[in-house]
């Protein structure tokens, strides 16, 4: 007698190759404070992969502890300022529990005229 | 007498690495039965990690992660009192405890409390005599004056007899809830023994004497178990001395606790309730 059941197994790969990222964040990282990563692992990682270009920013913030900004950003903007506005845009989103990516674009139009 | 840091404090403690993850660090909690550590790197002290930080923080972090930066020393041989007073100031949680300059040992807040709850007095809640030595010393080292006032029940081995060693024992439990109430933020007191009560007052001799009557007065109003009649004379006694013998500190204080106490007999003989005594004598009694 011949077995009514046929099984097979078959396996499917499908590969996405990408660049790593160094570091594997961008310009800044939102730190909750009951993040699985703190932001001094945060900042011994980045300074390993990137040294100096990174710098880390505690909080008086209920949900969010720090911020890990690129250094190069803190040059272009007054540093409150900066921090405030990545504080404010990143507390809709983030809780204490979690790691924020971001990416921030500055744009800085300079507008002159002078007199010929 | 008085206990110090360094008869107390845990020798065998652990330290935990600034890159320790806090599984680890908790699996050595248990182990260690010890809920606190100093954390290092590079050899030296950089933080602090106690249970309560661990509790805090997500159990992926590192210990740089999750431990204070506030690193309070204590010296070896400062009192178990100094260490209970950094504690109730609320900045810390475990102190390390330093000898020469070298971390010695560790003091976390639980394993204090447990130390101190030997240093109370179970039936009245009060401290025992050794938590006067140590303000004692305190004053002295600030260069206050200092007056002790020492309390003795009036026939208390009557009460006991007439009334039974209960009734006894709840007076002294009220009366000790009257002293303690009646202390301000500068005046320490504490059971001595049996029936007998030590105050310390950072006060002349003057002063403390119209204290310990105020003591009197509140101690003679107060309707205590049973209405049983309660008084109790007091011995008062200065210090005046002690600048000029900085030696032999814990001696002279001692000296001074005995001639208060005797003076105390004093009143009690002379039915006075309150009796001063000189420093010039208490010398020649204490011998």
């Amino acid at each position: 007698m011949s077995n009514p059941t046929e099984s097979s197994k078959k396996v499917e790969i499908s590969m996405r190759l990408s660049e790593f990222e160094i570091p594997p964040m961008q310009d800044v990282l939102i730190i909750g404070k009951k993040a699985p990563i703190g932001p001094e692992a945060a900042k011994r990682m980045v300074n390993i992969l990137s040294p100096d270009q990174y710098e880390i920013r505690k909080t008086e913030h209920p949900a969010i502890e720090a911020i890990v900004v690129r250094k190069s950003l803190l040059n272009m903007l007054p540093q409150d300022k900066l921090v405030s506005l990545i504080l404010e845009e990143g507390e809709k989103i983030a809780n204490e529990t979690m790691i924020i990516k971001v990416q921030l674009n500055i744009t800085i139009i300079v507008s002159k005229s002078m007199e010929i | 007498m008085i206990r110090y840091v360094f008869d107390i404090m845990i020798k065998k403690y652990s330290t935990v690495n600034v890159l320790d993850g806090l599984r680890s660090i908790q699996s050595l909690i248990s182990e260690n039965r010890c809920d606190g550590f100093p954390v290092m790197e590079d050899g030296q002290v950089v933080g602090v990690l106690t249970y309560k930080d661990l509790l805090q923080a997500h159990p992926n972090r590192i210990a740089a992660d999750a431990m204070s930066d506030h690193i309070v020393y204590i010296d070896a041989h400062s009192s178990i009192w100094k260490a209970k007073e950094i504690f109730d100031a609320g900045s810390t949680e475990l102190l390390l405890v330093r000898d020469n300059n070298q971390l010695v040992g560790i003091i976390t807040k639980s394993f204090l409390e447990t130390e101190l709850g030997k240093h109370f007095d179970l039936l009245t809640g009060l401290p025992k005599s050794d938590f006067i030595y140590y303000n004692a010393m305190r004053l002295i080292e600030n260069n206050q004056e200092m007056s002790f006032a020492f309390l003795d029940v009036n026939n208390f081995g009557l009460i006991d007899k007439q009334h039974g060693h209960i009734a006894g024992d709840i007076i002294l439990k009220e009366l000790g809830t009257i002293l303690s109430t009646n202390m301000t933020e500068q005046t320490y007191v504490s059971r001595f023994g049996g029936d007998e009560f030590l105050v310390l007052t950072p006060y002349y001799v003057d002063q403390c004497y119209l204290f310990a009557q105020n003591l009197l007065r509140v101690i003679s109003h107060y309707p205590f178990h049973k209405n049983i009649p309660v008084t109790v004379s007091a011995g008062i006694v200065e210090s005046k001395e002690i600048q000029e013998n900085p030696q032999n500190i814990l001696r002279t204080i001692s000296n001074l606790i005995n001639l208060a106490s005797l003076a105390s007999t004093k009143a009690k003989k002379d039915k006075c309730e309150l009796s001063i005594a000189t420093n010039y004598t208490p010398c020649n009694f204490a011998g």
